[in-house]
């Protein structure tokens, strides 16, 4: 454990020592370095319904710093990311990369997996993103999530010009999560050479029919190998293939997600499949220069006594969310939501006031 | 109960906080401009949106760099709306997002229109915009084009 920490702290010191060694030594005007921290403070009120018999109750507060770095120098690409917060210190993600043709690059490091929209648009920045929180399916592992969400290995993207739109794709080959205690264990970078890490194949082709605009349409698949951590036995291979579409019209966003997730557990002495279908449509709506209001349905089907889901802590089957956002000065926001939700049986009631904000 | 007491209060501030500002009522005119050392011709509308929204242009062979000027509310949301064709917090997050997803480099902003001419001398190639009537026959920039010309009434 000693040492497992130790090999931490020696890594982020590196990073920073590395990305402070960019920032002095990058002197070319075509090239530059980008520096954005996403402070936030948040604040949880959480109810449960009285028919709960494990009715978890009262409010929690998290602060963290998000911290970016981008880097690129001639056609090297440098990108790392790190979070702080008052429940864990990760680095997300640390990518070095080559741009080997204009509009095309291969990296080597840890990434945002590409299932889904919301992962790679907003990943850690709370600023970013207009809800305070994340739709369910798309859940960071260590807070209840059934996808992975980071993956480490090979990445290749790009983006190819198609009549007045353009093609984007991703393709990532690499090492992923492992099945820990009822949650994913997400992969690090410094313990890729850990036995157990399965390998991760995934893939994203999105269309978005003008450049200059937001709207998109997008599938994605991918098949993971969620391997037992050690001292486990259930390990699982899984299979997702979705799609997303993401509209907008004036003041108004709407994006929907969908998954359909097939799993296969296996034990040592033995395996099921299964499968389940997860999405949301996530509305948000201008109503002034500063104010934002949203909402958004989650649903699932085939979760109940699922194979695959019953391996988790509750997973929200079912969600409705509504917020407001005021932004002040284009760098600061605020934030309150309420959504009800339910999971396993439990119907929960949580409210959540939010501050974020990025400098510079 | 204590959420829905959050909405309200933030709505309050929302509604007292909104930016009053004064400008002279009567014609304006928004125009692009760039140092005098520069002597590239008009850029096509459609290319002068995607620079400003960080997309490589179309028809616009010359590497240019394009500055945001933030010096006055008014003007910037005029420019918005007639080039972006976004709100500020749309178009600035937006910015933000393809910094964060991609790496790529974040448009520079200025925030006072001295340091906005400051960065104009320094960077090769660098467009900005302003009102016409604030140049005071600068000989240190040139208008590029015009974007547009109408009425604002206070």
């Amino acid at each position: 454990m000693w040492k497992h920490t130790n090999r931490h702290k020696v890594g982020y010191c590196l990073w920073l020592l590395f990305s402070l060694t960019m920032i002095c030594n990058s002197a070319k005007a075509e090239n530059y370095q980008e520096l954005l921290l996403f402070p936030s403070l948040q604040i949880d009120f959480r109810n449960a319904d009285e028919v709960s018999e494990q009715a978890a109750e009262g409010f929690d507060t998290d602060i963290s710093a998000d911290l970016f770095f981008a880097l690129s120098y001639e056609k090297t690409r440098f990108l790392t990311e790190a979070l702080a917060s008052t429940e864990e210190i990760e680095l997300e993600r640390a990518q070095l990369g080559w741009e080997y043709q204009s509009g095309h690059r291969f990296w080597l490091g840890r990434f945002h997996s590409p299932l889904g929209y919301w992962n790679t648009q907003y990943n850690h920045s709370g600023y970013l993103q207009t809800s305070i929180h994340r739709p369910g399916i798309t859940r960071f592992e260590d807070h209840g999530g059934v996808l992975p969400m980071h993956v480490a290995g090979l990445m290749g993207e790009g983006e190819a010009t198609l009549g007045k739109g353009v093609l984007e794709y991703t393709f990532i080959y690499g090492v992923g999560s492992q099945m820990g205690n009822q949650e994913l264990e997400s992969t690090r970078l410094l313990n890729l050479r850990e036995k157990g890490r399965g390998t991760n194949i995934l893939g994203r082709l999105a269309y978005r029919p003008d450049e200059t605009r937001l709207n998109q349409i997008a599938i994605f698949s991918g098949y993971t190998e969620l391997d037992p951590e050690e001292g486990l036995e259930t390990g699982v291979d899984q299979t997702i293939i979705g799609g997303y579409v993401v509209a907008n019209h004036m003041s108004l966003q709407v994006i929907g997600d969908i998954f359909y997730v097939r799993n296969d557990v296996k034990t040592p002495t033995s395996q099921q499949s299964a499968s389940f279908v997860a999405g949301y449509i996530h509305g948000e709506y201008g109503l002034t220069r500063s104010l934002t209001n949203y909402v958004r349905y989650e649903d699932s089907a085939g979760t109940t006594n699922d194979a695959y889901i019953s391996l988790f802590k509750p997973f929200t089957k079912r969600a409705l969310v509504i917020g407001l956002r005021y932004d002040w000065n284009s760098a600061h926001a605020f934030t309150t939501e309420i959504s009800t939700s339910q999971d396993n049986g439990r119907t929960n009631t949580h409210g959540a006031i939010k501050w974020s904000a990025v400098f510079p | 109960m204590i959420a829905s007491r959050i909405t309200l209060f933030l709505f309050a501030i929302a509604i007292l906080t909104m930016p009053f500002e004064t400008l002279t009522a009567g014609e304006h005119e928004l125009v692009v401009i760039t140092s005098a050392k520069n002597s590239f011709a008009p850029i096509a509308r459609d290319d002068l949106r995607r620079l400003f929204l960080g997309i490589k242009p179309k028809h616009t062979k010359i590497k240019i760099t394009p500055i945001n000027n933030k010096s006055e509310n008014i003007m910037y949301e005029v420019f918005l709306q007639k080039v972006i064709r976004m709100s500020a917090v749309a178009y600035e997050r937006h910015l933000l997002s393809k910094v964060f997803t991609h790496g790529t480099q974040r448009i520079k902003t200025a925030e006072e229109y001295n340091k906005l001419l400051k960065e104009l001398e320094y960077n090769e190639n660098a467009i900005s915009f302003v009102w016409a009537n604030d140049l005071k026959q600068n000989p240190k920039v040139r208008v590029v084009q015009s974007i547009w010309k109408g009425q604002i009434s206070q």
